[in-house]
């Protein structure tokens, strides 16, 4: 069992946990959870069970953009159609 | 979010709206205390030899806060790790206990997780009004890796098995995820993955018990 990173060293790395977005984005566990599960954050996991990682970089930029949308007043569905016409771009 | 320590989690997790902490509720005071070693043992500061603890080195500059549970094990080394809990939880007038208490307190006050302020009736206590945004930021972070798939952190076992203890889950969590993270604590424990935890989880249980002994 490892310690817990520090900001600096969750800065630095390509990939980071759904803890570690919690920490960089003070956004709550549930939102990324159910981020996650509507495929709103694609991740890396080995192996069913183990950890999910996510790209730092592009998924803190997804969630803040997500929050832009959520902030615009737009619904899941709204935001799910925004962001599979920028995948598809 | 700001990084914060073990203990300084802890403790924000335990002051009350009002920023108080009584020192009479011997759980959360003797958790606190658990916190400090803990932190301290995790950081190489001081080191378990079987049931005693005694120092390697200075006490780190950022470490400062801790100072009051340091200096005790410095001065009484090799020193029984119920000894040092003992020492802070049952003495007569809590000096101890407050000051480790103002002093982590006060790292808080610093970090803007806390308002350091004075209440009763004479405006004489000092209170710790925490920040409910920092507060949720821990309970989050508890959540999203507890209750997720993978590795842990030995920090987040600790705080949980610490909050745990004090009695404090029940504040933030549901009866279902305080099942689940019961159930994850177990199985950790079960494991033997941090015996370290696990010990000092068997020490605080331990001293329970004999703090209900003593009042019967």
């Amino acid at each position: 069992m490892a310690r817990q990173r520090s900001m600096e060293a969750i800065l630095a790395s390509d990939y980071v946990t759904i803890g570690e977005l919690v920490r960089l984005t003070g956004a709550r566990y549930s939102t990324l959870k159910f981020y996650t599960e509507e495929g709103f954050l694609p991740f890396k996991q080995e192996e069913q069970g183990l950890t999910r990682r996510y790209k730092r970089e592009q998924t803190v930029e997804r969630i803040l953009y997500i929050k832009s949308l959520r902030g615009e007043g737009k619904t899941i569905p709204q935001i799910r159609e925004i962001l599979e016409g920028k995948e598809d771009s | 979010m700001k990084d914060l320590s073990l203990t300084q989690e802890y403790l924000l997790c335990t002051l009350n709206e009002k920023g108080k902490y009584s020192s009479f509720d011997m759980e959360k005071g003797a958790c606190l205390v658990a916190g400090g070693v803990l932190e301290l043992l995790m950081d190489g500061v001081v080191c378990l030899d079987g049931k005693k603890i005694a120092t390697t080195g200075q006490l780190p500059v950022e470490k400062e806060y801790l100072r009051t549970v340091y200096e005790y094990i410095r001065r009484e080394e090799p020193v029984k790790l119920e000894s040092v809990m003992e020492h802070f939880s049952f003495s007569f007038s809590d000096k101890d206990l407050y000051a480790l208490m103002g002093d982590v307190g006060d790292t808080l006050a610093e970090a803007g997780c806390v308002q350091k302020g004075m209440a009763g009736l004479l405006g004489k206590t000092v209170v710790y009004l925490p920040d409910p945004q920092a507060k949720d930021g821990v309970i989050q972070k508890i959540r999203a890796e507890l209750l997720e798939d993978g590795e842990l952190s030995e920090d987040i076992v600790a705080l949980t098995a610490l909050l745990q203890k004090s009695g404090e889950l029940s504040r933030y969590f549901s009866a279902y995820e305080k099942k689940a993270l019961k159930a994850r604590l177990k199985s950790i424990k079960d494991s033997c993955e941090n015996q370290l935890v696990t010990k000092m989880v068997e020490y605080i249980e331990s001293l329970f018990m004999m703090a209900i002994i003593a009042s019967t």
